[in-house]
């Protein structure tokens, strides 16, 4: 096993940089993700990790050592794409086989074993003699996962590995490939435009955009403390505000926004924007109390999105129950507004 | 990076990997030899020669002779302005009739055309005949279904794998003193009439080569239009006339103009037609440059070569261009086809009724040259014999000069030979050109610009350097003739092979090359294990493509062929030359028809497996 260090990394399409300086170290055995909209630079940042891109500028290192130079097919990585991308021409099992032509199964078990045994860790015993045109997507897509183990890589490369299934068979298949990744202990870098699925399975995770990382930390720490507002809002369903923050005399500020007004707990001053997670707002009184207006909810099974309008801005509130369209009070803690960066 | 797992890898393990990784660069560095050695070395000397001492460009720039009025702007150009008033001032423009065909008289004074001008006249006149010919019938197969119409659609392929000189024997015993068309008048009790060495027959077998070609790109482009875009513009108030003026017709437009582009290149350089059609009196460039080589007035035609490179290079640039800046993508919602035996009204009736005069006429061109010269090589309907066919057999046992089962062995041999030099040269290419990066536009130019030089300046540049002997340091090399034709052959064919393989590879997802390089396989391991699987029909559709061009292949082989070395084609033109079998084209007909079975061969190869040859 071994660690991946992006140092510095710069990949320049044109005119455009599409990453832009990344520097992250993914420890060994982690589950690393890279989130962000399409165009961030998250695939060429993996494709760079593969050695299917060269760096205009950086260096990507496997466990401290340069991979400056080195091929592909000499790094070590498995990968796993999107379109699955099993040759077509070939059965299941000669898929899984491939890169046993070029590495030794490890443990010194023949490759027909070795096969078998991938095969039994995806949940798909006995199907090496299937044209993989002849199964289902999530299973291609789990035979394209044990081709990629076969060889037991290093590092597993993931390339928006679900995004091409179904909402139930991509839940399902997130916690199978999280679980394997436990039981292998492998360093895998994950790419998706997910937030959900990138808060879901990771150790951490790196927020990025413009080819920039925005912010790398655990799923928890990039959800409650986003580090800028492209985060905040990216990552779930958020509410941010601008406003104008003065010092209160005891403790936090005072936020204005037009002509009302609410606290928060961090001391702040000037204009700044406000993260407001919609599930800690809820309909009734104390604390900060904003007077909106209903405008619609939509029901998600077991909670209510309520679109609210508070003077101009738009509210997003998580309720379990929604009140009717028309006037209504929000009310939350200073302590769950959040003062973005800057 | 895995060498401390790698614990078993045995000494044959390390050199098939090393086998793996270098196969791929090692094959790209021989084609870029072999396209060194036998084409862009040769049409260099060729460029020395023409600059050098002698200067025969300026000679040909500055005469009246090669250049018509065209000369004065290099031999006196303080002289043109005050020629060009002169001139302007008496000019009248009569239009008028030359045969057939439409043409423009200039009263007076005269204006020569020169060699270069009449080469350039006679290329427009073919491709106005091309896409007159041609139109039609895009017309007719991108918006009619008909029983056959796919079959139609392929055969539209079929000229670029037919031997230019067969297509000849065909013109000449179709329209000849004795020809089919003759025949027909006789019959008729009306006048024979002598149609062979006028530019009219020139031109009709130009188009004969052409129109298919004009057929074949806008027929494409016009199944490209998207119905919705007509059905949006109908909707919006736009009549079906108008609807496909502004919608269809400029997506028509490209395809016309770079099919018409295309046909003026190669009826530029085209040679067996004009020499053997049309005789040294209608010389284009390429035959007087022909000429030149047979009259050993090497610096003469190393001028022409050069002068006429430059032309072609230019037009084929300027294709390219335009090809390169047109989107090819394909609709998943053409207009619908009308069907063609199902009309209502008198205006279907009309339009079908048009479809059928020019179904006739397209049998007259496109049937009756070959069914011709398959009925001239057994004499004939009304008297039918085998003579012909006896003829080839008892001139194989006289021994003479050119025996015709010599002509079919060679033919096949270097066809085996110069497929087998093609094919990987074509992959390796094509695999690049599909998947390379940065660059890229450069090295297709390079890699591709054999198409655009004509064979018979390739087979001259060929003769003056590596037939005639090369100084390598202290040594003159020289290949015989053999080894070099298959090196052309296999020149002119590997384009083919390109551009078949390359757009299959391109279709070929590249995550699936990817995954096989994360998994341990080198580039050229990735394309033999993973892509040539996938496109094998496009490989075989182009090995059948480099085969036929070897077989038909004329130009360089009439120039580098020696007595005793020589194939179909050649034989075919010294049979056609030589009467001592009588006033007949029997012998040239019997042996083109041999010809036309083997390329028909390959024609149904190309087409079961799927030819995806786009000019």
């Amino acid at each position: 096993m071994t660690s991946v260090e992006l140092d510095g990394l710069v990949r320049e399409f044109g005119p455009t940089r599409a990453v832009d300086d990344v520097s992250v170290t993914v420890a060994d055995g982690e589950f690393f993700t890279l989130v962000g909209p399409s165009g961030c630079g998250k695939t060429t940042t993996l494709r760079l990790i593969a050695g299917f891109e060269n760096p205009d500028g950086g260096d990507v290192r496997f466990g401290g050592e340069s991979t400056t130079g080195v091929p592909p097919e000499d790094r070590d990585v498995g990968i796993v794409f999107q379109s699955y991308a099993l040759f077509p021409h070939m059965t299941v099992g000669e898929n899984v086989a491939y890169g046993l032509r070029f590495r030794d199964p490890p443990d010194g078990v023949s490759t027909a074993e070795r096969v078998a045994e991938l095969l039994e860790l995806v949940d798909l015993p006995g199907m090496e003699d299937r044209e993989p045109s002849a199964l289902s997507g999530g299973q291609q897509q789990r035979v394209a996962l044990a081709r990629a183990l076969a060889p037991g890589p290093s590092v597993l490369l993931l390339d928006e590995p679900m995004s091409a299934l179904d909402a139930r068979l991509r839940e399902r298949l997130r916690g199978k490939v999280k679980e394997i990744q436990r039981e292998l202990d492998i360093t895998t870098v994950y790419v998706t435009h997910d937030q959900e699925e990138a808060l879901s399975v990771s150790d951490r995770v790196a927020v990025m955009h413009d080819g920039r990382v925005e912010q790398v930390g655990t799923p928890e720490a990039v959800y409650r403390e986003p580090a800028s507002r492209f985060v905040a809002e990216f990552v779930g369903d958020n509410n941010v505000v601008d406003g104008s923050a003065s010092p209160l005399e005891t403790r936090g500020s005072s936020v204005a926004v037009g002509s009302a007004s609410f606290d928060v707990a961090e001391s702040a001053s000037g204009n700044v924007a406000v993260s407001l997670r919609p599930e800690a707002l809820s309909f009734g009184s104390g604390g900060n109390e904003l007077d909106v207006v209903v405008e619609r909810a939509e029901f998600l099974g077991d909670a209510y999105k309520v679109y609210c309008d508070w003077h101009g801005t738009q509210l997003l509130v998580k309720t379990t129950d929604a009140p009717e369209p028309g006037p209504a009070t929000v009310t939350f803690p200073p302590e769950a507004a959040d003062v973005l960066p800057e | 990076m895995r060498g401390s797992r790698r614990t078993a890898a045995s000494a044959w393990a390390t050199l098939s990997r090393a086998a793996d990784r270098f196969a791929l660069p090692l094959a790209g560095a021989g084609t870029l030899a072999v396209l060194a050695a036998v084409f862009y070395y040769p049409v260099w000397t060729v460029f020395v020669e023409a600059l050098g001492p002698e200067n025969p460009v300026w000679a040909i720039l500055t005469s009246e002779f090669y250049m018509g009025a065209a000369h004065g702007v290099f031999a006196h150009p303080l002289r043109v302005p005050g020629d060009v008033a002169a001139w302007l001032a008496e000019v009248h423009i009569v239009a008028g009739w030359t045969g057939l065909l439409p043409d423009l008289f200039v009263v007076h004074p005269g204006v020569r055309k020169g060699l270069f001008g009449f080469t350039a006249y006679q290329a427009a006149l073919s491709t106005l005949a091309s896409v007159a010919l041609g139109l039609p019938g895009a017309y007719v197969l991108a918006r009619f279904e008909f029983p056959g119409r796919r079959t139609l659609q392929s055969l539209t392929i079929l000229p670029f794998v037919l031997p230019s000189i067969m297509v000849v024997v065909g013109f000449v015993a179709t329209f000849g003193q004795f020809g089919t068309l003759n025949g027909v008048l006789s019959t008729l009790g009306l006048e024979r009439v002598q149609f062979l060495y006028t530019l009219e027959v020139v031109v009709l077998a130009h188009a004969f080569y052409n129109a298919p070609l004009v057929t074949r790109m806008v027929a494409t482009a016009w199944e490209n239009v998207d119905a919705s875009a007509v059905e949006t513009a109908r909707s919006l108030g736009a009549s079906p006339l108008r609807a496909f003026r502004d919608v269809v017709a400029p997506q028509l437009v490209p395809a016309l103009a770079a099919s018409a582009l295309l046909t003026f290149v190669f009826t530029f350089m085209s040679f067996p037609i004009v020499l053997a059609l049309g005789g040294l009196q209608l010389a284009t460039v390429e035959v007087w440059l022909y000429a030149r080589i047979q009259q050993l007035d090497y610096a003469t035609a190393a001028g022409l070569a050069t002068l006429e490179t430059v032309v072609s290079l230019a037009l084929t640039y300027a294709y390219l261009r335009y090809e390169g800046s047109q989107s090819a993508d394909g609709t998943a919602n053409p207009l619908a086809r009308h069907r063609l035996f199902d009309a209502s009204g008198p205006r279907e009736w009309l339009v079908r009724s048009g479809i059928g005069v020019y179904g006739v006429v397209v049998a007259a061109v496109f049937v009756a040259p070959l069914a011709s010269m398959v009925l001239a090589s057994v004499g004939g309907l009304e008297e039918p014999t085998l003579r012909w066919w006896r003829f080839l057999v008892d001139r194989q046992a006289s021994g003479g000069r050119t025996q015709p089962a010599t002509a079919v062995r060679y033919s096949l041999q270097f066809g085996v030979a110069a497929l087998a030099v093609a094919l990987p040269m074509g992959v390796v290419v094509g695999a690049f050109s599909a998947r390379g990066g940065r660059g890229r536009k450069v090295v297709d130019a390079v890699l591709m610009a054999p198409i655009a030089v004509s064979g018979i300046v390739v087979g001259f540049g060929l003769l003056r350097s590596l037939v005639f002997g090369v100084e390598v340091g202290d040594y003159r090399v020289s290949l015989v003739g053999p080894v070099v034709v298959v090196m052309a052959h296999a020149v002119a064919g590997y384009p083919f092979v390109v551009r078949n393989v390359a757009p299959m590879l391109s279709a070929v997802d590249s995550r699936l090359v990817e995954s096989a390089r994360a998994l341990g396989a080198s580039r050229g391991r990735a394309l033999w294990d993973v892509e040539l699987p996938l496109v094998w029909p496009g490989v075989l559709a182009g090995a059948a493509f480099a085969f036929a061009i070897s077989i038909g292949e004329f130009d360089s082989t009439v120039i580098l062929a020696g007595d005793g070395v020589y194939t179909m084609p050649v034989a075919l033109k010294r049979f056609l030359v030589d009467r001592t079998a009588g006033p007949s084209t029997g012998p040239a007909a019997a042996m083109g028809t041999v010809l036309l079975a083997v390329t028909a061969a390959s024609f149904v190869v190309i087409d079961r497996v799927g030819g995806r040859y786009r000019p």
